[in-house]
């Protein structure tokens, strides 16, 4: 059994990326609204994105996406509209129960 | 209906009034007395104009008349000729329902042009309705459909649906239309079996066959002998009826010893089936060889100390009553593996006591077979192998190795473990490939998951799932287990967790030692069945299982400090008898599963959660959150059903009347647009949704979206058309806008019921403070 719950500040999984990313979040998925419109040369060019595969519809898996930096992820946010960024805290980390 | 006159009367002395009754149609009789059972006859007049038809319908008294109204709501006959009938209250209820009275009323049906067509659709519409009846119910309707009272075993042949079609199709059941009467006519012994055709269809074997089951023994040879006539073998070890009739093992017993080791798996391993106690040491074959097995009472309890710092002891028979299975499936046979995936933190490749599936394990963190974990290895926390070691812990609750002279056993003690350690990496693509599309993802059967969090609405998750359960296992789907969480004390709800509240895994609640709800674990109206996760090892009795190789200690060596512990016969500190949680009750629940599936593995996905749930055993009967449902099951959001019952599950599986699901059905009804401030002072809101469709009910969804800035202020109620009323959820410690967008509830606990008709959805917030806006709801109905 894992460490018993605490009380805990909730957030969603699932959200937009933040404008900063702290030392105990990190990326962990990206998501495409409309896989027909994506340039994945220019994802690799612009952000350093490199397509490992792609699963379910629109979920994609990127070599690089844990070392995205944080001005990066920002344009990612600005320019990309077509991509959903999800990331992950730390605390809220799948954990053993 | 017009004023016609049905004398009732009845034919024994069960009742305290011996009475005779005139009723005029629809009109109710008098209560005739107190009663459990009785022969009735009703003589039907001739002398009625346009009507041909009198129904029979029979009421006890408040408590059970909507049960007994099912029960003879179609015993029709045409009028002229007599009923005669039988209504055995104890049959239908819990025999220690006292009844107070029986009343008889009648209705007379309006005059049809009745045709052989008709009446055969009539018969159609009975076997649905019969089918779709529970068992001790039919009864009464087989008696009048089929001309004799058929005891619960015979009744369980005429259950069957597709055998009554195909009776009927191949022309041993006919409908004769004579003179305004409908008979049901059998051919007599076609085969020459001796057999005559009723009793072939009681005993449902082929009226053209005299072997039915073609194993070169008749039928009359099977029947004396206490076989199966419709299986070549009768007791499911794999061994044909005929080797074993006229060879040394027992073709009525798959474990001809007693030993706990079926035939085959004794003749696999060179042992002697018919040898219960080889080396004479006075302890069953199957029983011995593992030395930690006597601290494992989840297994086997038989009352002696617990687990525990405190010395509290164990309760003889709280055990998962398993033992009762393994002389038919452990887990592996001669032409069976039974493969359980362990996502975790790590699972122990080189443990002495589990048997790992390398081609099939996965390391997400270095991309190797070796599931090991990695990252928690070096910690110098005495405490972590509870942690590091946790999916090792695991692994040893589904399948420790069992008789090989080490440490402890597991539910299915001879199954491959496919083990991995996705929680160090957690990324959904690396979980996409251990739960679908990895190496050799097809065999694996069951993947138990004892993690999870306290909100997760990521729908990512049940993508993979809806694929998996779709494809794996030869379209079957593999069976996805999920540990219920842990969080009660922090006001948890396992319905807060998409990775839980879908309709496609099972989740599981724990039960310490007292068959009660562990004070950790989660309730949920979405929670499908419970099992063993003891409490902590310093109040009452936990699990044993493997840990890490040298890594776990004594009490004392932590200086009095709470953490893994274990006990002299493990002297290579490799075991701890301290485990618990939901993580330890999930596992369980994989291991009876996969047993299950050895024994029937033609099973779907959704076979198996109906299974689990028809067969769970009730336990804390005194909880007054147990509701039954109108299909007459009872769920709680503690216990899901109950107690998961592998024996249950696989005698009821294996039974020829078992039949697998039809093709999935869903419909959805939604009310957009309410925009309703949600009150924020205790006060319900209700709101209503008519389902149009008729669907038998496998799992329900329902949306909430809402605008509330705390929306664990929230408390929802769910109730069914049939007044089956669940706690969707109640106030917790979501302290954010988490169900904006919908956020999609699960729930379980209208199994079997009929979607059909209006449901109620009741809000209402707890707490003052924050207040919020209901937006819309939406609910999903799954099932067939």
């Amino acid at each position: 059994m894992g460490t018993k719950g605490k009380l805990l500040l909730f957030l969603l999984l699932s959200v937009e990326i933040f404008a900063f990313q702290t030392k105990t979040e990190r990326l962990y998925n990206i998501r495409f609204h409309d896989m027909n419109s994506v340039n994945f040369e220019r994802l690799k060019s612009d952000y350093g994105l490199t397509l490992e595969y792609c699963i379910l519809d629109g979920l994609c898996a990127f070599s690089s996406l844990s070392e995205l930096s944080k001005e990066a992820q920002e344009g990612i946010v600005k320019n990309e509209p077509n991509i959903k960024l999800f990331r992950i805290q730390k605390e809220f980390r799948m954990k053993p129960y | 209906m017009s004023g016609s006159k049905v004398n009732i009367t009845t034919l024994d002395g069960a009742f305290e009034y011996n009475t005779t009754t005139t009723l005029y149609a629809g009109e109710q009789s008098s209560a005739l007395g107190s009663v459990k059972s009785g022969y009735f006859q009703v003589v039907l007049p001739e002398d009625l104009n346009n009507e041909r038809f009198v129904r029979i319908r029979i009421s006890g008294g408040e408590s059970i008349d909507a049960d007994l109204d099912g029960v003879v709501d179609d015993a029709f006959t045409k009028l002229g000729g007599t009923l005669e009938f039988y209504v055995s209250v104890s049959s239908l209820r819990d025999e220690n329902v006292t009844i107070s009275a029986i009343s008889l009323f009648a209705n007379a049906l309006l005059d049809q042009n009745i045709t052989e067509e008709l009446l055969a659709d009539e018969l159609q519409k009975s076997v649905e309705r019969i089918y779709r009846l529970p068992l001790a119910h039919t009864q009464r309707s087989i008696s009048d459909l089929y001309g004799f009272i058929p005891n619960k075993s015979e009744s369980r042949v005429l259950n069957n649906p597709k055998l009554l079609q195909e009776l009927y199709t191949h022309g041993f059941m006919e409908l004769l239309f004579q003179g305004g009467d409908v008979r049901v006519l059998m051919s007599s012994d076609e085969d020459g079996d001796g057999i005559v055709w009723q009793e072939e269809l009681l005993a449902g074997t082929d009226p053209k066959r005299a072997d039915s089951d073609g194993d070169g023994l008749e039928d009359p040879l099977e029947i004396s002998s206490g076989l199966n006539p419709l299986s070549s073998d009768s007791d499911f070890d794999t061994l044909l009826d005929s080797d074993e009739q006229y060879g040394s093992t027992n073709p009525a017993k798959s474990d001809s010893d007693g030993d706990y080791l079926p035939d085959n798996f004794e003749l696999m391993r060179g042992s002697d089936p018919n040898n219960a106690d080889e080396n004479g040491n006075a302890i069953l074959d199957g029983l011995e060889g593992d030395p930690l097995f006597q601290y494992q009472w989840h297994l086997l309890n038989d009352g002696s100390a617990g687990n525990n710092t405190k010395g509290v002891e164990n309760i003889a028979g709280n055990d998962l009553g398993i033992l009762s299975v393994y002389g038919s499936v452990l887990g592996k046979s001669t032409n069976y593996e039974t493969i359980v995936q362990v996502v975790d933190t790590g699972v122990e490749a080189l443990h002495e006591d589990l048997d790992i599936d390398t081609f099939r394990s996965f390391n997400a963190i270095n991309k190797t077979t070796d599931p090991t974990a990695t990252e928690f290895v070096s910690s110098i926390d005495k405490t972590a192998p509870l942690v590091v070691g946790h999916g090792t812990a695991v692994a040893g609750i589904v399948a420790a190795k069992a008789n090989n002279g080490k440490g402890v056993r597991g539910v299915v003690p001879y199954a491959k473990i496919a083990g991995s350690n996705w929680l160090e990496e957690q990324s959904i693509y690396e979980l996409e490939r251990l739960w679908f599309s990895g190496k050799g993802a097809n065999e694996i059967q069951v993947s138990n998951n004892s993690w999870g969090g306290y909100f997760i609405n990521d729908e990512s998750y049940e993508e993979i799932l809806a694929l998996a359960t779709k494809q794996l296992r030869d379209g079957k789907g593999r069976i996805f287990v999920f540990a219920g969480g842990n969080e009660r004390q922090d006001a948890g709800n396992s319905n807060l967790s998409y990775l839980t509240n879908n309709r496609f895994g099972i989740a599981v609640a724990s039960l310490n030692h007292e068959k009660r709800y562990a004070s950790y674990s989660n309730p949920g109206s979405n929670i499908l069945v419970s099992a063993y996760g003891g409490e902590f090892f310093y109040t009452a009795p936990t699990i044993a299982t493997t840990l890490l190789t040298g890594r776990s200690y004594y009490e004392s060596e932590l200086g009095g400090q709470k953490g893994a512990l274990t006990v002299d016969e493990d002297t290579a500190r490799s075991y701890t008898i301290a485990f618990n949680g939901t993580s330890s009750a999930a596992p369980m629940v994989s291991g009876a599963i996969a047993l299950t599936l050895q024994a029937c593995p033609t099973l779907s996905y959704r076979d198996v959660r109906r299974l689990v749930a028809h067969t769970a055993i009730k336990v804390d009967e005194n909880s007054s959150e147990w509701i039954q449902n109108g299909a007459g099951l009872w769920h709680s959001i503690n216990y899901g059903y109950g107690l998961v019952n592998a024996k249950g599950m696989i005698d009821e599986c294996r039974s020829r009347y078992f039949t697998h699901l039809p093709q999935e059905l869903n419909a959805s009804v939604a009310l957009s647009n309410i925009n309703q401030l949600i009150a924020d002072n205790n006060t319900t809101q209700s709101y209503t949704l008519n389902f149009t469709e008729e669907i038998e009910i496998e799992w329900v969804g329902l949306h909430v979206d809402t605008d509330h800035p705390y929306c664990g202020d929230l408390s929802i109620e769910l109730i069914s058309p049939q007044g089956t009323a669940t706690s969707i959820v109640k106030p917790n410690e979501v302290r954010f806008n988490g169900y904006e967008g919908g956020f999609r509830f699960g729930s379980n606990a209208f199994m079997d019921e009929n979607a059909q008709g209006v449901w109620h959805v009741r809000i209402r917030d707890e707490y003052t403070k924050d207040s919020g806006i209901l937006k819309s709801i939406k609910l999903e109905i799954y099932g067939h």
